[in-house]
């Protein structure tokens, strides 16, 4: 055991057992799933990405790039977790990744062997040829040997949803910055949140043992979380990453249930927080960062500053024995609190020739043996058992099983990158500090790149002072405690350049030092090109540890600085963010909202078979006993309107109400075809265009009274000619006097077709009169009532060519008027048909529909060039009269059936002529909407061609490339059904 | 992103639906070159990188055309009004 | 997604009852039975705000509640308002008062109004609708989308809010509701 006698954040009395691989551990409270490993002497976790080397943890929170694992199992399994953001739960289960046949012995080790051969760009550069081979071998075999963890392959069980939180100063950290600004900010009576990526609050000084106010760090969080929590004002978020700043809105992840076995019942695993805040203080911290040198990914090899966290917040001695390797002071904090706490410290190791006389002293007290101006150039063991270290030309073997390195720290600079912002190269600090930040956020503490602990506690408390009084309140900054700063003091080293070994620059992507050398020599010097080339900064960790040192030794191999050389952009998410938390609600069947028809639940009743169209949900058919496929269902159905009535809901029809003294006027501007001159009590067909002169949307739009009209749109396009409309009206022409408004949740709208279609309708209207011939003519639009006193609007209209009405009541009527109809027509044989039916009698008698007003096509196009007015003007008609769109040789709207009344049309089908070749060049149309009619007999299809109508009775080729048909088909008129229109008046 | 909407308030970009250019006006469709003004009215628009009159629906609140002047650069507004009126001004 | 709601078809508004969590602080929903009509001024807003003096209502062009006798304006647009009553007759009733300067446009088969209270119910909006409404006054409104859902809402006094929203989208809006209560528990009065 390498758990520590005491001390520890870590709550003892609370055992938290796990297992990792199968086997059984044991840890507390308060670890996470690294620390508890670490505490059970577990190095080995994990094998790298492209060499399967053996890897232990190196860091200690969201930047670690090793300790990498599948959490969970079954429907929950999670891969590529890290391990020291995993905090310990009861029945915590995890497994190492990327492995076979186990973690201890992995047969793809041998990629380490044949690494002179895998260098940047291997895969890109060897397996390029046969070309053939790539798709069919190369690719699926190297994906096999690499890749990380493995994702569930069932549905995901638990929720995620998403949340909005407002504030006025948002303060994201809670550090010795963090938690100054966050005080600052709530005594001035700002809304503040303060948000933390930890499980518990408090930063560095978790794991720091610097006094404040001669009292333990952790008295100091204690006592400052305190007074927060009493202030109504202030909302502390932990588990809770801000991972973006977007525009005028900061993102953030809180993980609600990850540190649960299962979350809690009714409770989601994470949310997506949208947090608008007036001002932000982004207090993240720094992170400690590697040495480059031979063999510095060995197991027990870690970063300084999280063995300091794991000794003093966790209470584990990472190892028996260590060393500790830098170029600063801050890690010898880390040997000293690891030598008090009881570990043995070896060697300690500094690159510079002199330190501090204090810090020379404060090891020589320890008894600690120092060697200045030396490097560790390899390591050996499958996990850490030596070390070998030159200095002054002389070279000596350690045996240690553990080592903390350090290079510096690299503020946490991330966030601040977000708008486009560079960060800037600080040469005296050997880090990128913030550059220009997004609007309205101030950077405090190590984030900033001031790490002294008084420099944290005084900046967060004037930042946080300074956020809220932008933010519009009084503010002053807290006096700062009493506390004493560490030793800071660094001398920029990154690389033992004559190591033994392979040398890390990246731990996750297996980038060695060479391969930054090799893409140099290659030309790829831009970081960017870097990055992309040998892959280093990206997965997980994004590079948060390899960054700066691989940018130092490009930057070396050019000559030039890393100010000069730069930095790859930092883009969102800070963390990796799980998918469903993005989705929140909106998965599965919630997708999207589904809008429901007002007769749905009598449709659901009658059996219907359901599709979605757009958002809506609608009675696809009905099926009856016995029909085994829909086409059966849906030929009845069809039959059932030519031969006697039949019954469908079309309230998905978009339905705009206008009024007002100049509606006339303004629909003449609005369709290409006049309607101010419309008698009152009657409806028109009305096409209208977009500015550019090709079809937007048609309809019908009867006038109710004098000054009172309603409008139909397509289902599909009912917004976005409501915007249309608005834009016309507000922009366009303000002098307009009409009010619109969509009425489409209003009125249910429920079409009766069919010969028998006015004797049924006569049942339930309450005055007969008014839907006969003469008082409604084809065309005509009533308002009457039906149902003993439900207001209705009656319209003779027929989409499907029979005579026939659509009748709108209240859309709260018109389940009782579908089934009045249902009832009053039972003795009738009433159908109610769907949605399939209609397309299929549309297609029959050659209305245009979606699939034709695609947005290609003109009024001209479809047939309608003769409703078109010359006399004024109305939107689209200058540009309709572009000579492209008038040209005779136009593909325009026609019908084709197949020579061989057997053989089925496919819409997406091009027309070619007899013994064309199937090249672009010979292409003549294309069919947009095809059926079988039962009516008819046979297949038929609408579409268009080339010269359009002229080309009627010619015999030409429908070609379906995807489905394998060639098909002989003569050119028609698309009216194949009662092409006169006489049963409409029947 | 958030829009001040003139009737509505602040309210986040998504509720909007962006036209573009709000400079462009319709032009006389009885003038002798109408034709070549409308092929300029419906296609060419300009896309400065900096300051910017736009004009946005706001679909999912109050419906009005709102003209915006925003910085394409840094996302600042720093205007915003009922779009007919704007034309007016 | 709720467990409740898994079973749940697309086509069947949730049923009336309590869900998800059984706490004390749940929020209450309940559905109100109230006549709507879209009421549009034409050029002459002034006017129309004159005219709605009859109904002793001092109405406000903007996003806000105007009450007045037997009814309440919702300002959903610049001379545009939701106009509620619970009394007969009141397309009748606005049309009398209002024509020719303002039209009226029956809404009443068309809209649900809903109304929710509770001590949770500030984190269940949070997580529905993307506003400050910690910053709205009693009548204070807004038209907005929540889960990608069309609605007008406003506060109604210190502790009820209320939404109307079209009749399509009431069982997806209930699924979106209920989903967002399930924590802290949902009655569903119906």
């Amino acid at each position: 055991m390498s758990r520590l006698d005491k001390g520890g954040l870590i709550d003892r009395a609370q055992t938290r057992r796990f297992t990792f691989d199968g086997e059984y551990f044991e840890g507390f409270q308060g670890d996470t799933l690294a620390s508890a490993l670490l505490a059970n002497n577990v190095k080995l976790v994990g094998r790298s990405f492209k060499y399967h080397r053996p890897r232990g943890i190196v860091g200690g929170a969201t930047e670690e790039p090793n300790g990498l694992v599948e959490l969970r199992s079954g429907a929950r399994r999670e891969p590529n977790t890290r391990m020291t953001t995993t905090e310990l739960y009861d029945g915590l289960e995890a497994f190492s990744q990327n492995r076979w046949p186990s973690l201890d012995f992995d047969v793809l080790a041998i990629n380490g062997l044949l690494s002179p051969f895998f260098g940047a760009a291997f895969y890109y550069k060897t397996f390029m040829w046969p070309k053939a081979a790539w798709e069919k071998f190369y690719e699926p075999a190297i994906r096999r040997a690499a890749g990380l963890g493995r994702a569930a392959l069932e549905a995901d069980p638990d929720a995620y949803e998403k949340s909005n939180a407002f504030c006025d100063v948002l303060v994201i950290g809670s550090g010795p910055a963090g938690l100054s600004a966050a005080l600052a900010a709530g005594r001035s009576g700002a809304r503040v949140i303060l948000a933390e990526e930890d499980f518990e609050f408090g930063g560095r000084l978790l794991s720091e043992r610097t006094p404040i106010n001669d009292a333990a760090p952790t008295e100091f969080v204690a006592k400052t979380l305190a007074e927060l929590r009493a202030l109504p004002n202030v909302r502390l978020m932990r588990r809770t990453s801000v991972v973006a700043i977007y525009d005028d809105c900061y993102a953030a992840v809180e993980r609600v249930g990850d540190h649960l076995r299962t979350p809690e019942k009714y409770k989601p695993r994470q949310i997506l927080w949208r947090i608008a805040a007036k001002r932000a203080v982004l207090a993240a911290g720094a992170l400690d960062r590697p040495i480059v040198f031979g063999g510095n990914d060995r197991p027990g090899v870690m970063l300084a500053a999280p063995v300091q966290s794991y000794v003093n917040r966790f209470a584990v001695a990472p190892a028996q024995r260590m060393a500790v390797f830098a170029n600063n002071d801050a890690a010898w904090t880390t040997a000293f609190d690891a030598h008090d706490s009881g570990a043995e410290i070896a060697m300690l190791i500094d690159t510079r020739d002199a330190v501090a006389p204090a810090l020379a002293e404060a090891a020589q007290k320890r008894n600690l043996r120092v060697i200045l101006g030396g490097e560790v150039f390899a390591t050996k063991g499958k996990c850490l058992e030596s070390i070998e270290i030159r200095a002054n030309g002389h070279t000596e073997r350690l045996a240690v099983d553990g080592l903390a390195m350090s290079s510096g720290f690299s503020p946490n600079v991330a966030l601040t990158c977000h708008h486009g912002g560079k960060p800037v190269w600080d040469e005296s600090l050997a880090a990128f500090v913030p550059g220009k930040c997004p609007p309205g956020l101030h950077v405090a503490g190590a984030a900033a790149g001031a790490y002294a602990l008084s420099d944290c506690l005084a900046q967060g408390a004037a930042k946080g002072a300074l956020a809220a009084t932008e933010a519009g309140f009084q503010a002053t900054a807290p006096d700062t405690p009493k506390t004493h700063d560490t030793p800071r003091a660094l001398k920029t080293f990154w690389h033992v350049e004559a190591s033994k070994g392979m040398a890390f620059v990246d731990f996750q992507n297996d980038v060695c030092a060479k391969d930054i050398v090799l893409a140099h020599q290659e030309g790829f010097v831009s970081v960017e090109h870097l990055k992309r080339y040998t892959t280093m900064g990206m997965a997980t960790d994004q590079g948060k540890l390899s960054n700066v040192p691989g940018l130092a030794i490009m930057a070396k191999q050019r000559g030039k600085t890393i100010a000069e050389t730069g930095t790859t952009m930092f883009r969102p998410p800070w963390s990796p963010v799980t998918l469903g938390a993005f989705a929140g609600h909106h998965r599965g069947k919630d997708f999207r909202p589904a809008r429901l028809t007002p007769t749905h639940a009598l449709a659901e009743e009658l059996g219907a078979v359901f599709t979605e169209a757009g958002p809506w949900l609608r009675a696809a058919y009905f099926p009856r006993q016995g029909e085994t496929d829909w086409k059966q269902s849906v030929d009845r159905e069809v039959r059932a309107v030519r031969e006697n009535v039949g019954v469908i809901d079309v309230s998905t029809f978009g339905k705009i109400e206008l009024q007002g003294p100049d509606v006339g006027k303004f629909l003449d501007r609005i369709y290409i075809n006049t309607f101010s001159t419309l008698p009152v009590g009657k409806a028109r067909y009305g096409v209208m265009l977009r500015e550019d002169g090709f079809v937007m949307d048609d309809g019908t739009t009867a006038r109710l009274s004098e000054d009172r009209w309603i409008m139909t749109t397509t289902t599909a396009n009912a917004a976005k000619v409501s915007q249309h409309l608005d834009f016309c009206l507000q922009v366009l022409w303000p002098d307009l006097d009409v009010r619109a408004v969509s009425v489409s949740e209003q009125w249910g709208q429920i079409a009766v077709a069919g010969p028998r279609s006015r004797g049924l309708i006569a049942q339930i209207v309450d005055d007969p009169a008014a839907i006969s011939n003469d008082s409604l003519p084809y065309m005509g639009a009533v308002e009457t009532s039906v149902l003993g006193g439900v207001k209705a609007r009656i319209f003779r209209l027929s989409f499907s060519g029979e005579l026939g009405f659509e009748i709108a009541v209240p859309a709260h009527e018109a389940e009782q008027l579908a089934r009045k109809l249902l009832e009053t027509g039972a003795e009738w044989d009433v159908t109610f048909y769907g949605l399939e039916a209609l397309a299929v009698m549309r297609i029959e008698k050659g209305h245009v529909s979606g699939p034709e007003l695609n947005g290609q096509t003109s009024a001209a196009d479809l047939g309608f060039g003769r409703m078109a007015s010359t006399k004024k003007d109305y939107i689209g008609a200058v540009m309709a009269r572009r000579p492209a769109l008038t040209d005779p040789e136009r593909m325009g709207f026609v019908g084709f059936k197949p020579v061989n009344p057997k053989e089925v049309l496919r819409a997406g089908a091009h027309v070619l002529a007899q013994g064309a070749a199937a090249t672009t060049a010979n292409d003549l149309g294309y069919l947009t909407s095809a059926t079988v009619s039962p009516t008819l007999g046979g297949a038929i299809a609408l579409g268009f061609i080339k010269g359009g109508a002229a080309r009627i009775g010619e015999i030409v080729r429908a070609w379906d490339g995807v489905r394998g048909t060639d098909i002989p088909v003569e050119i028609c008129a698309p009216a194949f059904y009662d092409p006169k229109g006489e049963r409409l008046h029947g | 992103m958030l829009i001040p909407c003139p009737y509505c308030g602040v309210r986040d970009a998504q509720e909007f639906s962006y036209r573009g250019d709000a400079m462009p006006v319709r032009p006389d469709p009885a003038a002798p070159d109408a034709e070549e003004k409308f092929h300029d009215y419906v296609y060419l628009r300009d896309n400065p990188a900096g300051a910017f009159k736009e004009i946005w629906h706001h679909s999912a609140g109050c419906r009005r055309w709102v003209e915006v002047e925003r910085d394409t650069l840094t996302h600042e507004i720093k205007a915003t009004r009922f779009s007919a009126e704007g034309r007016r001004a | 997604m709720a467990d409740f709601l898994a079973a749940l078809p697309l086509g069947k508004p949730l049923p009336a009852g309590l869900y998800g969590a059984q706490n004390f602080e749940r929020v209450a929903l309940c559905r109100l039975p109230v006549d709507a009509c879209a009421l549009v001024a034409g050029r002459d807003v002034a006017a129309v705000i004159e005219k709605a003096k009859v109904l002793g209502v001092d109405l406000c062009d903007g996003p806000r509640r105007s009450g007045g006798d037997d009814c309440a304006l919702i300002g959903t647009g610049p001379g545009r308002w939701l106009v509620l009553s619970s009394a007969s007759g009141l397309a009748a009733r606005l049309e009398a008062a209002f024509a020719p300067e303002a039209s009226t446009f029956e809404q009443g088969g068309g809209l649900v109004v809903l109304e929710a209270s509770g001590p949770t119910l500030p984190a269940v909006l949070a997580k529905l609708v993307p506003l400050d409404l910690a910053t709205f006054a009693d009548d204070d409104a807004a038209t907005v989308t929540a889960a990608h859902i069309n609605l007008t809402l406003w506060r109604h006094d210190a502790t009820h809010w209320r939404f109307a929203l079209g009749r399509s989208y009431f069982a997806a809006f209930l699924r979106a509701f209920a989903c967002a209560a399930a924590e802290y528990g949902l009655d569903w009065a119906g």
